[in-house]
């Protein structure tokens, strides 16, 4: 189970980390001007769900049948995708918290 | 007792009904062909039993075990879908160890060639021929294929008919494919699925008289 999880996020791990850090950009020329780090650890809770629809759901909607195949459902996916991604966005915002 | 019985599943679409009270039972042995005109529900009729789709009515048990969830599927039915499923980010070698094939696999003549290629970079026929050994290779009872030669050249088409017939004594398989001969060839069993319903086959000339191959 952990190495089918650890598959199916492989293929987020990226494209989350860079739309993360967009989004942490974004916040920072934002009126109200977040500071990046902080808007990269929150940017994450945003961008594992958001892309993980955009790259399994709108792109690969069959590979799903893979892990399917295995009894691994999509509300298990969704949660390891939630799950990775509050941590990581977390201990970013902890790490950070901590550093100021 | 070892069967895959499928009984009630009845599935609308909007206010059309493609899926009527359809039984179907499998056991052991047992190669099933599920011919149909396009759009009869084929596809849907497998995905509904493996649990990937939702159904109004249904009633799936292996082996005696009643089968709700796609999680209760897990090790009884296997499902190869129409369309490529691998992980594309993945080498083969690591997609054959992770779905928990068996390591024989890796010495097919027809998978060697590719451990080390992610599936992204192989043919779609190259990858119908790897998939379609892992689901039939899996630890499943009951195998559900959807169209196995699809894109497929002739000699993987003879592969993918022995990779079947290897393990047809041990697993019942209900297999769907739009060329009639294919699955004449291989199954033991015929249905024809046509206006919701199903019906058995058993010669050309009932194809012929469903409406299913033209009058000639």
């Amino acid at each position: 189970m952990i190495a089918l999880l650890t598959a199916f996020q492989h293929k987020l791990i990226l494209p989350t980390f860079c739309l993360a850090v967009a989004i942490g950009f974004a916040g920072y020329f934002m009126p109200w001007s977040t500071p990046i780090v902080e808007g990269i650890g929150f940017g994450y809770f945003l961008a594992g769900p958001l892309i993980h629809y955009f790259i399994y759901e709108v792109r690969n909607e069959n590979e799903y049948y893979f892990y399917f195949n295995k009894g691994i459902t999509k509300i298990i996916l969704y949660g390891s995708t939630l799950i990775l991604n509050l941590i990581l966005g977390s201990l970013i915002l902890l790490l950070w918290l901590n550093y100021m | 007792m070892a069967e895959l019985h499928v009984d009630s599943i009845s599935k609308w679409f909007g206010t059309n009904q493609l899926l009527l009270d359809i039984f179907i039972s499998c056991k052991p042995g047992e190669l099933i062909g599920l011919l149909g005109r396009n759009g009869c529900g084929k596809s849907t009729l497998l995905k509904i039993i493996f649990g990937s789709l939702k159904a109004e009515t249904k009633f799936v048990s292996a082996n005696g075990t009643v089968l709700q969830t796609l999680g209760d599927a897990k090790n009884r039915i296997a499902y190869l879908p129409q369309n490529n499923f691998l992980p594309s980010h993945l080498p083969i070698k690591k997609i054959i160890a992770i779905f928990g094939s068996p390591k024989s696999l890796l010495d097919n003549l027809h998978v060697k060639p590719f451990l080390n290629r992610k599936s992204a970079e192989l043919s779609g026929g190259e990858r119908r021929i790897i998939e379609t050994l892992l689901i039939v290779n899996s630890k499943a009872d009951y195998v559900l294929i959807d169209e196995p030669f699809n894109g497929v050249e002739p000699l993987f088409k003879d592969e993918i008919m022995n990779a079947i017939q290897e393990r047809l004594t041990e697993k019942g398989f209900i297999v769907t494919d739009h060329d009639y001969r294919n699955i004449m060839a291989i199954s033991n069993k015929m249905l024809l699925l046509e206006n919701g319903g199903i019906r058995e086959i058993k010669t050309l000339d009932d194809l012929v008289r469903n409406n299913y191959l033209p009058d000639s």
